[in-house]
C-alpha cells in the first residue's frame, strides 16, 4: 500500500510538474513564435532586395528575391510594367537588372543582375499549404528597412471581387504595405512558397501566387522568354445549384477562331473534366487552363442531356489580354443594335447564357 | 432613340467607373501620407529636376548638332548659372525660404495632417531621412507598388 | 451650378466656402472634408481623361495637394467647385501633354470592367440580357474612341456628358467662352458618333 501511495504521490507530482511546464510553455508561445519568425527573417534577409523600375512619370518601387546563386531574381510584374530595365539594391550597391521575362497575366517578372554567389531562397512546395498554415513575409515597406510579417493562409481564391485571377492564389492575413509587392511568402521552414502580387483590405491581407504556378511561368521564360498561356476557347458560367449540392460548370459560349468554336461543344454542356482534372467548381477550369501546355491536345469531358461526351481539343495560345478575349465574343452589329431599339426582357439568373449570337459560331 | 441621345446615355454611364467606396475611404489617409512625403521631397526634387533637365539637355545637345551650334553656348550658360544658384541655396539653407518648415498652408512647404506618434517622436524629416540609402535617393518620389489594377484580370471565365 | 456641391450634400454639412475659410483660418484638417466631397467626382473626371487608373490615383493626389497649396489664391467670386475642377483639368491636361512626349504606347486600363457599369447598362436597358462580353467590348470601344479625341475635346465631353457640368461652369473651368464649349462639344459628339457608328444608330 505504501508503494501504491508513493506511486500516487509520484503521479501527482508528475502531473504538477507537467502543468507547471505546460504553463511555462504557454507563456512562451509568443516567444517561440517570435523566435521562429526571427530565425526565418534573418535567414531570408540577405536574399531579399529592393527593386525599382521606371515606367511612366514616376519610379515604381517594390521588392524582389534571388532564386539562384547567379543573380536571378523574382519580382512582381506590377513593378516592371512596360520597362525593359530595372534596378536592384543588393549589398548596399545599385545594380542594373535585365528583365528576363515578365507576364501580366500571372504577375510574375524574372530579373537578372550581374553578380556572383548571390544568396538565394529555396523553393518550398506550395501544394502542401493548408488553411491556417503559418506564413512569413520578408519585404521592404515604402523606403523603410526590410521587415517581417507573420500570418496564416486564409484562403485559396481564384476571384477577387468581380475579377478572375489566372489561377488559384493564396490569400494570407499577412499585413502588407506598399512596396512589399514582389516579396517572398515563406513557410515555417523558411522556404519560399508564394510571390506576393496584390495587397487587399487596405494592406491587412495579401494575395500571393503559389510557387508551383510561379515555377510554371519561369519554365516558360527559360524556354522562350515569354509566358505562354494556353486555352481552347470555351467560356463558362456557374450553373444553378443541383439537388446534390453541386454547382455545375456550364459552357456559355465558344470563342471565335479558337479550337472550341469548331469542336462540336455547345452552350449548355456541363464540363466534367479537363485533362485529368475533375471540374467541380468554376475555378477548377482556371487551374486546368493555367497548367495546360500550348501545342498539346487536351481531353474535355462534358455531359449533354445526361449523356457523357468526350472532345479532343488542341491547346492554343490564349490572347494576351483579357480585353482581346472579350473582343472575340463581340458579335458585332446585329446583336448590339437590336437591344438599343427594344431591350430584351431580362433572362432569369439561373439560366445559362445562351445568347443566340454565340451559338452561331 | 436619336444617335446623340444614345451617345449621351452611354457616356453618362462612364460616370460610375470609379474604384468604389473602399478606395475613397482609404484615399484621405493615403493623401496625408502623400503630402507628408512630398514635404520631404519638395526641395530635393528641385535639385533632381535640374539634374534631369541637365541630362536631357545634354542628350539633346549631342543628338542635334545644329542645336549645339546655335544655342548650345547660351543654354549651357543659363544651366550652369542656375545650377550654381540652386546649389548655393543648398549650402545656405537660411537664404532659401523653401528649406524652412512652416506650418501655414500658404507656405510652399508645410506639415499637414493629424499629429501622429511619428510627428511626436521628432521631426518627420529626421525620422525619414536617417535610413534613406543612396539607392532610395536615386529613386526619390517613387510610387510604392500595391499590385492593385496592374494584374491582367479576366471578367469572364474561360479555358 | 454655383452651389452645386452644397445642394447635393446633407443640409447640416458645411458649405465648401465655410470649409475653405476654416482651412485658411488654420484648421487644416477641415481640408479632408473637401477631399472626401470631391474625390470620387474628380477621380471620374481624371480617369475618363487619362483612361488609366494608376495615373488617376497619382494625379488625384497631386491635384488635391496643389489645390491645398494654392488655397490662399482661391478667389471667392468663383465657386470652389469650378475652381478645384479647373485645378484638376489643367493638371491632367499638362500630364497628358507630358505623357505623349514620354510614352508613345501608353497602357489603357480598358480591362477594368466595372460591375456597376454593367449593372447600369442593364438597368438603363441600353442592352438587355446577360451579355457581359458585349458590354466590355462596348466599354472598350467607348474608351478607345474617347482616347481618339484631342485632349481638350475629351475634357469637354468628360465634363459635360460624364460629369454633368453646365456649359457655363465648363467655360469657367476651362477658362474659355461658352461658345467655345458648345462648338467643342458639337465637334466631339459628331466625331464620337462616327467612331461608334457600329454600336449606335
Amino acid at each position: 500500500m505504501i508503494l501504491c501511495w508513493r506511486f500516487k504521490h509520484f503521479l501527482i507530482i508528475c502531473l504538477l510538474v507537467a502543468i507547471f511546464l505546460n504553463n511555462g510553455n504557454a507563456q512562451g508561445v509568443f516567444d517561440s513564435i517570435s523566435k521562429e519568425v526571427n530565425k526565418i527573417f534573418e535567414a531570408a534577409s540577405p536574399s531579399v532586395v529592393k527593386v525599382r523600375a521606371l515606367s511612366g512619370t514616376r519610379p515604381r518601387a517594390g521588392t524582389g528575391f534571388f532564386i539562384d546563386n547567379s543573380g536571378t531574381l523574382l519580382t512582381s510584374y506590377a513593378i516592371i510594367l512596360d520597362s525593359n530595365k530595372a534596378w536592384v539594391e543588393y549589398q548596399d550597391k545599385k545594380f542594373t537588372a535585365k528583365v528576363l521575362g515578365k507576364d501580366p497575366r500571372s504577375g510574375v517578372a524574372l530579373l537578372k543582375i550581374d553578380a556572383q554567389k548571390t544568396p538565394f531562397l529555396t523553393m518550398g512546395d506550395s501544394d502542401q499549404l493548408k488553411m491556417a498554415s503559418g506564413l512569413v513575409s520578408v519585404a521592404y515597406p515604402y523606403n523603410l528597412p526590410l521587415a517581417p510579417a507573420f500570418g496564416f493562409v486564409t484562403g485559396f481564391d481564384v476571384r477577387y471581387l468581380n475579377r478572375f485571377f489566372a489561377t488559384t492564389h493564396i490569400r494570407a492575413n499577412v499585413a502588407i504595405s506598399p512596396g512589399q509587392i514582389g516579396g517572398p511568402l515563406l513557410n515555417t521552414k523558411g522556404e519560399v512558397v508564394g510571390l506576393m502580387v496584390l495587397a487587399v483590405q487596405k494592406g491587412k491581407e495579401c494575395y500571393a501566387l503559389p510557387m508551383t504556378s510561379v515555377k510554371r511561368i519561369i519554365s516558360d521564360f527559360e524556354a522562350g522568354g515569354e509566358a505562354r498561356h494556353g486555352w481552347v476557347g470555351v467560356g463558362v458560367v456557374e450553373g444553378p445549384v443541383l439537388e446534390s449540392g453541386e454547382r455545375p460548370v456550364v459552357v456559355s459560349n465558344l470563342f471565335r477562331g479558337t479550337p472550341a468554336a469548331e469542336s462540336g461543344l455547345q452552350p449548355g454542356d456541363i464540363v466534367k473534366k479537363i485533362g485529368k482534372k475533375p471540374i467541380q467548381i468554376p475555378s477548377d477550369i482556371l487551374d486546368a487552363a493555367f497548367f495546360s501546355e500550348v501545342g498539346k491536345p487536351v481531353e474535355v469531358q462534358i455531359v449533354r442531356k445526361g449523356k457523357k461526351l468526350v472532345f479532343d481539343l488542341p491547346i492554343v495560345e490564349r490572347p494576351e489580354e483579357s480585353a482581346a478575349v472579350n473582343s472575340l465574343i463581340a458579335p458585332g452589329r446585329d446583336t448590339l443594335i437590336a437591344p438599343f431599339v427594344s431591350p430584351e426582357p431580362k433572362k432569369s439568373q439561373v439560366k445559362p447564357v445562351q445568347a443566340p449570337a454565340t451559338q452561331s459560331y | 432613340m436619336k444617335k446623340e441621345d444614345q451617345l449621351q446615355q452611354l457616356l453618362k454611364l462612364k460616370q460610375r467607373e470609379t474604384p468604389g467606396e473602399a478606395y475613397f475611404d482609404a484615399f484621405v489617409d493615403e493623401f496625408h501620407r502623400y503630402q507628408r512625403t512630398s514635404v520631404l521631397q519638395t526641395r530635393k526634387s528641385w535639385i533632381a529636376r535640374w539634374r534631369r533637365a541637365l541630362s536631357e539637355l545634354a542628350e539633346d545637345f549631342f543628338a542635334t548638332p545644329s542645336f549645339a551650334m546655335q544655342s548650345g553656348f547660351a543654354a549651357t550658360a543659363v544651366v550652369v548659372l542656375t545650377t550654381v544658384l540652386v546649389f548655393w541655396g543648398e549650402l545656405n539653407p537660411g537664404t532659401s525660404n523653401q528649406g524652412s518648415m512652416a506650418m501655414t498652408p500658404s507656405s510652399e512647404s508645410y506639415v499637414y495632417g493629424p499629429k501622429s506618434l511619428e510627428d511626436a517622436a521628432g521631426s518627420p524629416a529626421e525620422l525619414n531621412m536617417a535610413h534613406l540609402t543612396s539607392f532610395d535617393r536615386d529613386f526619390e518620389n517613387s510610387s510604392y507598388v500595391t499590385g492593385e489594377s496592374t494584374l491582367a484580370y479576366d471578367s469572364v471565365l474561360a479555358f | 451650378m454655383a452651389d452645386h456641391a452644397s445642394s447635393a450634400s446633407e443640409p447640416e454639412e458645411p458649405k465648401d466656402g465655410e470649409l475653405v475659410d476654416s482651412v485658411l483660418a488654420g484648421n487644416v484638417n477641415d481640408y479632408d472634408g473637401l477631399v472626401r466631397r470631391y474625390a470620387d467626382r474628380l477621380y471620374s473626371v481624371i480617369y475618363n481623361m487619362t483612361s488609366n487608373h494608376e495615373d488617376t490615383n497619382d494625379l488625384l493626389m497631386e491635384v488635391f495637394d496643389k489645390a491645398f497649396r494654392n488655397l490662399p489664391k482661391y478667389k471667392r467670386n468663383a465657386s470652389f467647385y469650378t475652381w478645384i475642377y479647373r485645378v484638376a483639368v489643367n493638371h491632367t491636361l499638362n500630364f497628358l501633354q507630358k505623357r505623349k512626349k514620354h510614352r508613345n504606347n501608353m497602357s489603357l486600363n480598358e480591362l477594368s470592367f466595372d460591375e456597376r457599369f454593367e449593372q447600369d447598362l442593364k438597368d438603363n436597358r441600353v442592352i438587355g440580357g446577360d451579355k457581359s462580353a458585349e458590354l466590355s467590348e462596348l466599354q472598350k470601344k467607348l474608351n478607345e474612341s474617347l482616347q481618339k479625341l484631342s485632349d481638350e475635346h475629351r475634357a469637354v465631353v468628360v465634363l459635360y456628358d460624364i460629369d454633368g457640368m453646365s456649359h457655363a461652369d465648363i467655360a469657367e473651368t476651362m477658362n474659355c467662352s461658352e461658345g467655345t464649349v458648345r462648338s467643342r462639344l458639337h465637334y466631339a459628339h459628331k466625331h464620337l458618333q462616327k467612331l461608334l457608328n457600329t454600336y449606335i444608330g
